[in-house]
């Protein structure tokens, strides 16, 4: 494209969704089938392909893939969670009333689709004294955006699990059924002209500047090398605001130590067995860095944060040597957990053969160049039989 | 001993790779007249720059046969099988890389590994029936042979077929070398199933 029509497509197609690609569990392996967002987006404005999430046209900026996305790589510029929980009022002591776009206008927090909720909006409210939660919920069949509809069961039933781990009872959060109602907008105050003219002025040139070339040449153009990209551990913003509320009601209340079916789980509960080669895959995948290998002089283990782990399943996925599992059963109480797990620890010796670190006993050259012998062989036989 | 093969099944393998093209680039190794001199390693490792311990084509000894009567026929040989990448039709190193950095080249089968893309992990190493892929530990990614694409893409031949000293290395279409050695009658041997099962299609073909 030119300069021009980018600037153009800029303007015209310019939405507040961010997506952080190295958060995406698709770009970091073509091993997963994750879709959360494309299932859930209700304007099918976005993409999935081994080059992670894209938002590939028609999005209206509902935020629902935010909520959607376990890693967290879907942000919002301009209605995030935290100003949606700027909006609660508070201190407060009846429930906090949540609809949708065209459900009650006369509600505390209008949100464009219900299913934009998340976790962390089921808990802020209660922290801030509010008996409960109310949803009025229109019938989603007659809406433009019915395809996400089926969002909203899933945070809420994740948010019971994790209500039942702090002593929270399930039915503070109530869904009342209303009938669907024309388009309305979530409250705003009102903009004077010269404000209006003045933020789109800001808002083309910030496009445009960000549209031309960089004229003084620093870029080279190419994209960074997946390997080095995989490296860098971008924030799981979504999880860190979740957690900050666990604990701040965990701390009140105690926590629950009962586990939950691991579908339902926000986190995992993996164990590695002694199958594992050290060859530190699931660490590099990990997107969040759940996951982290240490090596030192003489040994190569494997650590995991719970408090980190999305339940991506993508350690799992790549393990060629089946020695990482994750658990049937998870306790949501891991959450809490502050200090590192050790999954896998192990002496830690280099290959006389290949000059790669293995794990191993005694042994001096390392499995692999083991096996490259036997296979060697066993082609020769095939040869000459 | 961790089993790669139970790792990469039979849909992995035809959900990865692409579809066959049009052409498949190979190399025919006439095995009766290979002397073992290893100049093909030579001029591969030249060609290519690896560091120490990497070699994109290693030639082994095998000795066939059993020693019976002197006075008959000797019935020891010994035969010399240079090994580069088979640029397989199904390769298992393509099934089995995590983040996908191994590619068939639709226009000519070739089977790369895209060193930006490596994470050095060594999948394709577990997987391959041949053991080829190996670790560069300055670059700290795997690296195999790439039938000197940079080479084929300008018409020439990879380094080893025109360096062989016995000229007993081919290189070419796989259909064009298969009939060619239907015509000179030559005994094929087939390195398309490895104890007793079938692999991964192995391109590059020998014969004794």
């Amino acid at each position: 494209m030119t300069i021009a029509e980018n600037v153009a497509d800029k303007i015209i197609n310019d939405h507040h969704m961010l997506i952080e690609t190295s958060l995406c569990s698709r770009f970091r392996t073509p091993k997963s089938d994750c879709s959360l967002c494309a299932d859930a987006c209700p304007a099918n404005a976005i993409t999935v392909s081994d080059g992670g999430a894209e938002i590939t046209g028609g999005c209206i900026d509902c935020g629902v893939c935010h909520s959607a996305c376990p890693n967290g790589a879907f942000s919002i510029r301009e209605r995030s969670d935290e100003r949606i929980m700027d909006e609660m009022p508070s201190p407060r002591i009846a429930s906090l009333r949540i609809s949708c776009e065209r459900g009650d206008a006369s509600a505390d927090i209008i949100v464009p689709c219900l299913s934009r909720l998340t976790e962390t909006l089921f808990l802020e409210p209660l922290l801030r004294g509010a008996s409960g939660i109310e949803i009025a919920r229109p019938s989603c069949e007659g809406c433009l955006l019915v395809k996400a509809a089926f969002h909203l069961e899933t945070v809420i039933r994740k948010t019971h699990h994790l209500y039942d781990m702090l002593g929270i009872a399930r039915d503070r959060i109530s869904l009342k059924n209303i009938p669907l109602q024309g388009l309305v907008r979530a409250p705003q105050r009102a903009v004077s002209r010269r404000e209006f003219f003045g933020a789109f002025r800001a808002k083309a040139t910030r496009i445009a500047a960000a549209a031309i070339p960089d004229v003084e040449g620093s870029g080279d153009g190419k994209a960074e090398v997946f390997r080095n990209a995989i490296q860098e551990r971008r924030e799981n913003r979504k999880r860190s605001m979740l957690v900050e509320r666990l604990r701040e009601l965990g701390a009140k209340s105690g926590v629950n130590q009962s586990a939950v079916p691991s579908e339902d789980s926000i986190i995992a509960d993996i164990e590695v067995g002694a199958g594992c080669t050290a060859c530190g895959v699931c660490a590099s995948l990990c997107p969040t860095g759940a996951i982290s290998q240490k090596q030192t002089e003489k040994t190569f283990s494997l650590r995991f944060s719970p408090a980190l782990c999305t339940n991506c399943g993508i350690c799992e996925k790549t393990c060629m040597h089946r020695a990482l599992t994750m658990k049937e059963t998870v306790s949501p109480a891991l959450l809490f957990q502050q200090e590192e797990t050790t999954l896998f620890e192990a002496e830690r010796k280099t290959c006389l053969a290949c000059r790669m670190d293995f794990v191993g006993e005694g042994a001096e050259i390392c499995p692999l160049c083991l096996d490259r012998n036997k296979k060697q062989t066993a082609v020769l036989q095939e040869l000459f039989k | 001993m961790p089993e790669a093969g139970a790792f990469i099944t039979e849909e992995m393998i035809q959900a990865s790779i692409a579809k066959k093209g049009p052409k498949q680039y190979t190399i025919w190794v006439d095995l009766e007249y290979c002397v073992g001199c290893n100049a093909c390693t030579m001029a591969c490792k030249a060609e290519n720059n690896t560091p120490v311990g990497v070699d994109y084509n290693r030639v082994t000894e095998v000795e066939v046969g059993e020693f019976k009567d002197p006075a008959e026929k000797p019935g020891v040989r010994v035969y010399f099988v240079p090994m580069p990448c088979m640029h397989c039709g199904k390769p298992a190193c393509l099934a089995a890389c995590p983040v996908g950095a191994i590619t068939k080249r639709k226009e000519d089968g070739i089977v790369l590994i895209n060193k930006d893309k490596c994470i050095g992990c060594r999948y394709c190493a577990w997987a391959c029936p041949y053991g080829h892929p190996q670790f560069n530990p300055e670059a700290k990614v795997m690296e195999k042979c790439t039938l000197c694409v940079h080479r084929v893409e300008k018409g020439l031949k990879p380094a080893c077929v025109d360096t062989c000293i016995a000229r007993t290395r081919f290189f070419g279409e796989v259909n064009d070398l298969t009939k060619l050695i239907r015509e000179k009658r030559a005994e094929r041997v087939s390195l398309g199933f490895i104890g007793g099962k079938t692999t991964t299609d192995p391109s590059v073909l020998y014969t004794k």
